[in-house]
């Protein structure tokens, strides 16, 4: 659950491993603060969620950092760090290509969208079920559902030309 | 291009090597914790140093007699005039 959540933000074994990792030792450390009343699945999926979205954006900044030092300090002028290969043991060999090229759109959607999107179109999720993890109202996840389909589906449309 | 395509993802299994990492982080973030006692103990420390600090200071600043004082309690003209 929470290896094929994080695969699903990276598209990336290393760093989904990395990010359950991460989220277990969260789990750990704030069983204390857990509060019983609300379901344990629905807890983790929250720690997965917010856990790849920092692990994204700290690596964005990563990326941002090493392309400044390679800019001033590296003759060769390469990046440091090469960007993370599409590598999503949980998609098939013939559509490889296609899904790569849409995850592609879907990062570059807002986080609560991608949110709403991962969850309800590649997990599997209801609605009902997202709601309680994002903690807004049902009609919400819709709305962000549909916002997300509209906004991918023009991006795809105008990459294809 | 459709995204209908996402419909097609599978669910995966974790590493199996996956599981002992997560025991081994659990561990090593258990360990690097700092015990409550030793952190108050720090804390402590550090705010009595500060205490002491900041108190000598204040002592010598109000214990510190301007020059003038000092010029006039030793008979010396305490500016630069020849005629009082």
């Amino acid at each position: 659950m929470v290896y094929n959540l994080a695969l699903q933000y990276v598209q990336n074994t290393e760093d989904a491993e990395e990010i359950t990792q991460d989220v277990f030792v969260s789990v750990f450390q704030s069983l204390d603060n857990f509060k019983l009343e609300s379901n344990v699945a629905t807890w983790i999926y929250r720690i997965t969620i917010n856990k790849s979205l920092d692990h994204i954006k700290s690596k964005q900044r990563k990326k941002r950092f090493s392309f400044l030092t390679s800019l001033f300090f590296d003759d060769s002028s390469e990046l440091r760090h090469d960007p993370p290969e599409f590598n999503h043991p949980g998609v098939q060999l013939e559509n490889k290509e296609a899904i790569e090229h849409i995850f592609k759109h879907i990062n570059q959607l807002p986080d609560n969208q991608k949110t709403a999107l991962i969850l309800h179109k590649i997990e599997q999720m209801t609605q009902t079920e997202v709601a309680e993890i994002m903690e807004i109202t049902p009609k919400a996840v819709e709305s962000l559902i549909q916002r997300a389909k509209t906004k991918l589906s023009a991006t795809l449309r105008l990459s294809e030309g | 291009m459709n995204i209908d395509y996402l419909d097609t993802i599978r669910k995966v299994d974790a590493p199996p090597y996956l599981f002992t990492r997560i025991q081994q982080k659990i561990r090593d973030s258990h360990s690097a914790t700092v015990p409550k006692k030793f952190a108050w103990a720090v804390a402590l420390s550090c705010f009595v140093v500060l205490y002491v600090n900041i108190s000598a200071v204040l002592y010598t600043t109000e214990s510190y007699k301007p020059t003038t004082n000092i010029a006039q309690s030793m008979d010396l003209m305490p500016n630069n005039s020849f005629y009082k």
